[in-house]
């Protein structure tokens, strides 16, 4: 099973990927994308969000980069690759592994404690506006994380082999 | 090509950002004249050089990612490539980057028309650890290549020989193929043959026309002969239907793909080390806290560099100017003129030169500290840091550039040729 989707506000986070399935609907906006090299097919890597949000830039696999306003990226249908923790894209019952822990030296040491960090598998138990509950694999935890901690921890799809 | 014509056209086609600029200025040092293409407010610039026997025409194109129009500097592009085909093209990929422009290079090598292809900011890709085998290309497109700095002059001279080389040897290469889906594939091969059918009088290579029709948004109407019209009209519905993006989409895909291979065989070397340094600094000046505080400062400081030393030199132009103004008047032999003239002397031509010329050091000084910050790279951060703002203005960050320029005088900022001007990087 591949979910291909509009990639919620929520999941454009810097470290997020996806891959492009179609550049929207709009024909124009569409051939100029495609015209830069950015196709159906490309991993989209999120690198940045302007200070002023909207403006985002991303990487595509051949280490261009562009800058993207996020109604463009929000037009495409994505097949999420790697997207932050509190997203509505993360399913309860998956298991994920954590690419990144964005925070600062400080949130990344407190999470470590958990032993939440980079390569572990965390398994999602429950998500949703209450604090998302997850059970890190390898120590078989249960960690509650609130919705700022969730934010800042960027986890990707583990291949499909459990699919 | 006409070998006893003497004067030749050399057309300058590049993705925005690859260093066209740099390379106009350096192969036409200061022979060039601007004007405007026809019906559009974008800048056509020309210039010329001499390379052996021929007086080379060298027109530079606006930045363009492809020859099927979606901007008005594309359109102006399209329309210059079908109306009047240049002698030779000369095409521009950034070194850093070879995919990007691949897409553009390809579709030219398709065109038909003599090309040579420049590998730009070769000193920049070297820093970086990218190595690569240009004869893979330069044998894939069936093209000469060239690596160079249009920034430091390297590769230059050999830029020049192959000019001449394709000027004075003009022969017929073979057009790379790209594979498309064999509906694609189908469609280009019809609408060639109808067009070879229509017996049209162009340079340009048949497919290549084909290709251009079947991604225009009216194909029907810009095929000027009826049979061709016809079969355009069929396979653009057909091709509707059962492609699942657009005509165009589908086309950029095919190149990209080509582009992709090629890319990946030309490159040696993937960088060992990325480029660090630009990286630490992207990560404090587009800082999400920071970035805009460092922006404000970093404006702030270059109104104080231009106003602060600009003020006094305009200050002591304008004494110098009353002063020597003043003597001048109180001459004995000035004296004895008639009034009318005294007073248009030193009122009306004297303060005007005075005046004018005492606005001098801040607008040199404001273009000096605009190309010191054009030339780190900061321009195109801050029109991303901008580009909200300027968005809810009805623009783009880059225009941010434009305002900022009519600070230091309003001439420039009016002429502002548009965004491609500004490199990234």
């Amino acid at each position: 099973m591949t979910t291909t989707q509009h990639m919620p506000v929520s999941a454009l986070q810097p470290q997020s990927e996806c891959i492009i399935r179609s550049l929207g609907s709009d024909d124009k906006t569409a051939q100029r994308l495609a015209q830069m090299g950015i196709l159906p097919g490309t991993h989209l890597h999120i690198i940045r969000i302007a200070p002023l949000g909207d403006t985002i830039e991303v990487t595509g696999d051949q280490g261009q980069s562009f800058a993207l306003r996020q109604q463009e990226i929000a037009a495409m249908t994505c097949e999420p690759v790697a997207m932050p923790l509190d997203s509505e894209l993360v399913k309860v019952g998956q298991t994920y592994r954590i690419r990144a822990l964005t925070g600062g030296k400080t949130f990344r040491q407190r999470m470590e404690r958990s032993g939440i960090k980079e390569k572990k598998l965390l398994q999602i138990k429950r998500t949703g506006n209450k604090p998302v509950l997850v059970c890190q694999v390898d120590l078989n935890k249960q960690v509650e994380l609130g919705r700022g901690e969730a934010k800042k921890i960027i986890i990707e799809r583990i291949s499909n082999e459990q699919n | 090509m006409n070998k006893t014509e003497a004067s030749v056209t050399i057309a300058l086609a590049a993705i925005p950002n690859s260093g066209k600029t740099t390379l106009f200025n350096r192969l036409t040092g200061s022979g060039q004249a601007t004007g405007n293409w026809p019906g559009v407010s974008i800048e056509q610039k020309s210039g010329s050089f001499v390379l052996g026997e021929y007086s080379i025409n060298l027109i530079d194109l606006p930045g363009a990612y492809a020859l099927s129009p979606v901007t008005e500097e594309e359109r102006v592009v399209r329309n210059y490539f079908l109306q009047s085909p240049p002698d030779i093209i000369l095409n521009i990929l950034d070194a850093r980057n070879l995919y990007r422009g691949l897409g553009l290079t390809l579709q030219m090598a398709l065109s038909g028309l003599p090309m040579v292809v420049a590998v730009n900011m070769i000193d920049e890709a070297r820093r970086q650890g990218i190595s690569f085998d240009l004869k893979v290309l330069s044998q894939h497109m069936g093209v000469p290549v060239t690596e160079l700095s249009a920034r430091t002059g390297e590769g230059i001279p050999d830029l020049k020989q192959n000019l001449y080389k394709v000027i004075k040897y003009p022969e017929k290469t073979r057009n790379p193929h790209i594979s498309c889906p064999p509906l694609l594939e189908k469609a280009f091969s019809e609408i060639t043959e109808a067009i070879n059918q229509s017996g049209i009088d162009t340079r340009l290579d048949h497919t290549f026309l084909a290709m251009r029709l079947m991604e225009e948004d009216d194909p029907e109407q810009r095929a000027n002969d009826d049979k061709v019209a016809v079969v355009t009209r069929q396979w653009y519905r057909r091709l509707k239907q059962s492609l699942r993006t657009s005509i165009p989409v589908a086309c950029a895909n095919c190149r990209f793909n080509a582009a992709r291979g090629l890319a990946m065989e030309v490159l040696h070397d993937q960088p060992a080390f990325e480029d660090q340094l630009t990286k630490q600094l992207d990560r404090i000046f587009l800082h999400r806290f920071f970035g805009l505080p460092i922006f404000f400062l970093l404006m702030f400081l270059l109104f104080q560099g231009v106003y602060g030393l600009g003020a006094p030199l305009q200050e002591l132009l304008s004494t110098g100017f009353d002063r020597v103004g003043t003597w001048l008047a109180s001459q004995a032999l000035v004296i004895s003129w008639p009034v009318w003239l005294q007073s248009f002397l030193f009122d009306g031509l004297w303060q005007g030169i005075s005046v004018v010329t005492s606005f001098f050091p801040i607008i040199a000084l404001f273009f000096f500290f605009m190309s010191l910050i054009e030339d780190s790279g900061y321009m195109a951060r801050a029109a991303f840091l901008m580009d909200r703002l300027m968005h809810w203005l009805g623009l783009d960050g880059k225009a941010f550039i434009t305002i900022l320029l009519g600070y230091g005088c309003n001439v420039p900022a009016v002429q502002q040729p548009g965004p491609d001007s500004w490199d990234i990087c």
